[in-house]
């Protein structure tokens, strides 16, 4: 019997270890300057936590509209920790005219080649164990919401 | 058994395949009024030393190559982040194992001081750590020198600097360049004498001494230094003092020779090394 119960043990760990998708490793440049490593933060942040990647341009159409309504959603649930990258390395004017306070630069495209990321916007949900939660090509706000809201209620 | 060898040549192949560390070689910081060009230069004599000495265990890349490689690097350093906030975007892009950086500045008395960090990068986790930081300042003429043992010292923290500096000549810092050595070309010693003893004296350092002069003009300044020298021993040991003033030309003229052999010899070697970075960077470009 103890053989049996550790047969499907093994198994259900070998599945939950292939199904779930650790995201790759990175390093975050906060404003241009201050690095931050990706799974750093992971790691440092509490129960109920997880991330939301966004991966943004100042050329992007469809980023001036994502923007705000991430900022909006990130400011109403204190588990979501947001991170805006942008494409380019100096997006100061535009992030400050779409109200953003804290954003992230990528002007080498290093993170963007991690995350396989080719058009903009991407957003990617990751959970504090690192592992990939949802990856959201473009912007549809009720795709974007529901998303977001089924993370949320994940956790 | 050809399976059985098929697996240990791929296995041989694989070892000597193992892929080089990257090392990326950041800007040495001109403070204060120090020129552009002396940095550049340092950073051509780090790049140097590491070549010598690591080029089998790393792929030494400098900014210079970056900017080269990636247009969007280039842009990064010209416009939108300041020497620490590149240094650290560009190790992420070229996913570099270790990094070196410094900082230049000249002192009231002319003396360099150069400052050399190198930091490791672990790939995995993508933590940055100090590795070692050396500091050192001495002559502008002794810089190629000096750059080379804080470069190795930087890179082995287990390596003593030798500040016994092999020679001084008047180098410049950059372009490297020797001012006009003079007495290169060697004058005529005065052999005349009628003193008997002299004159045997004479005939023997005259033939010796025009055939180490011949060393010298062939370009072969270590041989001609080991002549010079040995002739200088002969003379302070066989002539007798009381004739040495009657030949008061032969000793300092030996010892000029001997330091203008040295000085050749080493601007030789420097000239090469300088042929040789000129050749790397455009094997790069």
């Amino acid at each position: 019997m103890n053989f049996v119960v550790r047969s499907f043990l093994i198994f259900v760990l070998s599945c939950v270890s292939v199904f779930s998708e650790e995201v790759p490793n990175a390093v975050l440049f906060r404003m241009g300057s201050e690095r931050l490593v990706l799974h750093e933060v992971l790691e440092s942040m509490n129960a109920g936590e997880f991330a939301i990647l966004n991966f943004t341009s100042v050329n992007c159409i469809p980023c001036k509209k994502e923007i705000p309504e991430l900022l909006r959603i990130a400011e109403k649930n204190p588990n979501i920790k947001l991170f805006i990258i942008f494409a380019e390395s100096n997006p100061k004017d535009f992030a400050s005219s779409l109200g953003v306070k804290s954003y992230y630069t990528d002007g080498l495209g290093v993170v963007q080649n991690k995350f396989g990321v080719k058009e903009y916007p991407v957003t990617i949900l990751i959970s504090r164990d690192k592992n990939l939660m949802s990856r959201i090509e473009g912007y549809k706000k009720k795709k974007l919401q529901e998303t977001i809201q089924k993370a949320l209620e994940r956790r | 058994m050809k399976k059985l060898l098929f697996i240990i040549l791929l296995f041989t192949i694989g070892l000597s395949a193992a892929e080089k560390k990257k090392l990326y070689v950041s800007k040495v910081i001109p403070q204060g009024s120090v020129p552009e060009s002396i940095s550049s230069t340092i950073v051509s004599r780090i790049k140097l030393a590491l070549l010598e000495k690591y080029q089998k265990d790393y792929q030494i890349v400098s900014d210079e190559d970056i900017s080269v490689m990636y247009k969007k690097a280039a842009e990064l350093q010209k416009n939108s982040c300041d020497a620490d906030s590149c240094l650290r975007q560009i190790a992420e892009m070229v996913d570099a194992d270790e990094i070196i950086y410094g900082k230049v500045s000249v002192s009231k008395n002319n003396t360099i001081q150069v400052s050399l960090t190198s930091l490791s990068r672990d790939k995995k986790t993508l933590r940055l750590e100090t590795k070692g930081i050396v500091e050192e300042s001495f002559p502008e003429s002794q810089y190629s020198h000096y750059i080379r043992e804080l470069t190795l010292k930087c890179m082995d923290k287990g390596y003593t600097i030798n500040k016994s500096v092999a020679f001084q000549s008047e180098i410049q810092i950059t372009p490297i360049s020797f001012s006009k050595v003079e007495g290169v070309n060697l004058n005529k010693i005065d052999f005349k004498t009628d003193d008997a003893l002299l004159k045997k004296f004479s005939g023997f350092f005259e033939k010796e001494i025009a055939e180490a002069d011949a060393l010298f003009s062939a370009g072969k300044y270590a041989d001609a230094r080991k002549e010079y020298e040995e002739l200088l021993e002969k003379f302070n040991k066989e002539v007798p003092p009381s004739k040495k003033p009657l030949l008061k030309d032969v000793e300092p003229s030996l010892k000029k020779r001997i330091g203008l052999s040295v000085t050749m010899y080493y601007k030789t070697r420097v000239e090469a090394v300088d042929r040789e970075v000129e050749k790397l960077s455009k094997e790069k470009d």
